[in-house]
């Protein structure tokens, strides 16, 4: 049997308004509303949420809230945390839970309201994340990814430059996304001269800290909901240690690698049958090892994909088109059921004036922590 | 025990229970294991991946640490650069000439040199530091950028700034004109603002600096005829304390001074009958000298590694 996605809803992204609860029923509804064929709500046997940190939203029992809002008294409802690939995780589930036979349609929406806080007190809930020990010596998420990436960039040589162009890169590509937290224009002058966060993390190379919703509805019988459902044909999740200083070579996202062996493995696909990919550029320097973890460019030569023009929006593989962690923007339990909604979309060729034409194989990569787990998807039409 | 350094960070946006930048790496010791460690600021600007070194236990207010100490082959000689504004006469001069014996390489900036200014680019350059003199209006921050753009790149470095520039047009507030008090202010007050702005990113990247900020009695009573002064000098004050919350971070300890009645071109243009009415009001009944004030100045630079955000009167119990 095979999952497909048969509808989507999403909020904008941003500095929003709207409180938790407002988020999670708006993307529902919208859900709901977009099941071509129509669906009732009793036809939903589980309502799943994705959501980093209680503490930013002040709101506990999210399942609760989502069953009311789902309106099916037979479903049930609960959250699951995964740092920040709650989302995948969320969708990995309810793909288990119909493959094995537990549900035929589970709805999955994924929210983070983070900006009821200061940066300093969202960065604090943030370094939760990381190890004990990372975090006794006051290294924060933008901290222990400043230790990665100047490891990777003195081994193989990449740049500010290269770090730059990928910043731009996902910026100009939020232009086209009315979702996107920004529509601001950056020039690789701005990144490279913006304020140091951790050295050589500089604020252009940070995702943005944003409130948001999406959701997405997955069925054990798609083409009942939907002409043009989109399979899941693949999923992967696997672990590495948290503190990079445990892992076998902190310049590689092994954990993204092993995901993404199994997912292509699942699907009986390899890297070159991909063609529209969406990667988890929590911090744009990160981006090109995100390409060599899904076997996309071999170790230490993701930046070349970047100096070449490859991973444009108008190159042969487009990466981050929805403008990526960075400028779509990191509601942290939203994030990766927004990269699901985005692949939906460009595989239907709905994508508006994002669209890349003619895309048939998408892949996703997620990862928490500095990689210490990672979920990879790959989907077809 | 010996290792090795494998990479390093200087988180500039710290988490509770740290205030400032924490700086760390990753080292691996001769058995090939990987600890994480703190670093010393001192330390940071000359780190390199590869760089061996020691690790040292420390125990800090959080705890129990590693540190790691790299081994400097060597030593280079840094001197410290001071920016002192108005400083071609009165207390400007003072600050620099006695900063100079204390070892900084001097900026001396004013309107104009003037013969007074030369003789203190002189006296410092005798002393064997070094001493440049850059021209620019402190109310236009595009000449004051252009002044510490080229001080940093003339003496290399940019490592305490004394916000002492400042002028008075004294008039009963109902005869000042909107031009006196904005003139007094944009001297005095945003004067002190564009130096600090460009001086701090600067501080920042070079892991802590001093700021002095020279206010005046007048910002803790007010002054008779002095409403722009009072008022742009209290604002120095305020602004002292911003700076220091905002900068702590960064160790770079931000405090302001109050001098009373010191011997400069300002006292000495006082008519004489008021001149010793204000001395008879001072319980040590004498006028303070410019060289009184420079040593206070130096002590805050130099030892007060633990004071910042403070207004300290110098004005030998005038205001008690």
């Amino acid at each position: 049997m095979e999952v497909g996605i048969v509808s989507y809803g999403h909020t904008k992204f941003g500095v929003l308004e709207q409180d938790t609860p407002d988020l999670i029923k708006e993307a529902m509804d919208g859900c709901l509303k977009n099941v071509e064929n129509g669906i009732s709500p009793k036809e939903i046997d589980c309502v799943i949420v994705s959501c980093v940190d209680n503490a930013f939203s002040e709101q506990h029992q999210t399942g609760t809230l989502a069953w009311e809002y789902l309106g099916n008294p037979d479903a049930y409802g609960f959250k699951v945390e995964s740092a920040c690939v709650s989302g995948s995780m969320a969708i990995y589930r309810a793909k288990n839970m119909i493959e094995m036979g537990e549900a035929k349609n589970v709805l999955v929406v994924g929210f983070e309201k983070m900006n009821k806080f200061g940066t300093d007190r969202i960065t604090e809930f943030l370094t939760h994340g990381s190890s004990p020990e990372e975090r006794k010596y006051g290294i924060t998420q933008p901290g222990a990814y400043a230790l990665l990436i100047r490891l990777y960039a003195h081994k193989y040589d990449v740049t500010e430059d290269d770090w730059a162009d990928i910043s731009v890169k996902n910026h100009k590509n939020a232009f086209r996304n009315p979702w996107a937290h920004f529509h601001k224009d950056i020039t690789k002058e701005g990144v490279m001269n913006s304020r140091m966060i951790a050295d050589p993390i500089r604020l252009f190379h940070c995702s943005t800290i944003s409130d948001g919703a999406a959701s997405v509805l997955l069925s054990a019988d798609p083409k009942k909901y939907t002409d043009t459902p989109v399979f899941i044909k693949g999923m992967g999740v696997a672990h590495d240690y948290l503190s990079a200083i445990e892992r076998q070579d902190p310049t590689f996202l092994l954990a993204s690698k092993r995901a993404a062996d199994q997912a292509y493995k699942e699907a009986g696909k390899s890297p070159k049958d991909v063609d529209i990919v969406e990667v988890h550029d929590a911090f744009t320097p990160v981006e090109p090892m995100c390409y060599e973890a899904l076997g996309l460019a071999k170790k230490g030569e993701g930046a070349k994909l970047v100096r070449e023009g490859v991973v444009m929006f108008d190159g042969s593989l487009p990466v981050n088109v929805s403008g990526g962690l960075k400028a779509k923007g990191h509601p942290v339990g939203a994030t990766h059921v927004g990269t699901m909604v985005e692949m939906f979309l460009q595989l239907r060729g709905e994508a508006g004036k994002r669209q890349v034409p003619d895309r048939k194989t998408a892949i996703i990569e997620g990862h928490g922590g500095t990689g210490s787990v990672a979920i990879v998807s790959i989907l077809e039409r | 025990m010996k290792a090795k350094l494998i990479s390093y960070t200087d988180v500039t946006v710290p988490t509770p229970p740290y205030k400032k930048s924490t700086k760390s790496g990753i080292v691996e010791d001769e058995k090939g294991k990987r600890q994480l460690v703190g670093i010393d600021d001192e330390h940071y600007n000359i780190l390199k991946i590869g760089m061996e070194g020691r690790i040292e236990k420390r125990v800090t207010d959080f705890g129990e640490f590693n540190f790691f100490v790299p081994e400097i082959k060597e030593k280079k000689e840094v001197s410290k650069v001071a920016l002192i504004t108005g400083a071609t006469r009165g207390i400007g001069k003072a600050i620099a000439l006695e900063l100079a014996r204390k070892g900084f390489n001097i900026v001396i900036n004013d309107l104009e040199l003037q013969d007074a200014g030369a003789e203190a680019i002189n006296e410092i350059k005798k002393g064997g530091r070094e001493a440049i003199f850059i021209k620019a209006d402190i109310s236009k921050y595009e000449e004051v950028e252009k002044m510490v753009k080229e001080a940093v790149e003339k003496l290399g470095r940019m490592d305490v700034l004394i916000n002492n520039a400042g002028m008075n047009i004294d008039r009963l507030l109902i005869n000042m004109t909107p031009e006196q008090w904005q003139k007094v202010i944009d001297v005095d007050l945003t004067g002190t603002y564009n130096c600090t702005k460009a001086v701090l990113p600067h501080m920042m990247q070079q892991g802590g600096g001093r700021i002095v900020n020279v206010s005046s009695m007048s910002a803790l009573d007010g002054a008779i005829g002095q409403a722009n002064y009072a008022a742009a000098k209290g604002g120095v004050v305020s602004l002292t304390k911003t700076i220091a919350m905002e900068y702590a971070q960064y160790n770079i300890l931000c405090n302001a001074i109050a001098p009373g009645c010191i011997r400069t071109r300002m006292t000495d243009a006082m008519p004489p009958g008021m001149l010793r009415e204000r001395v008879s009001q001072i319980p040590l009944g004498r006028r303070g000298e410019p060289e009184e004030v420079a040593k206070l100045v130096v002590f805050l630079v130099t030892e007060g590694n633990y004071i910042t955000g403070q207004l300290i009167n110098i004005s030998a119990g005038e205001y008690i």
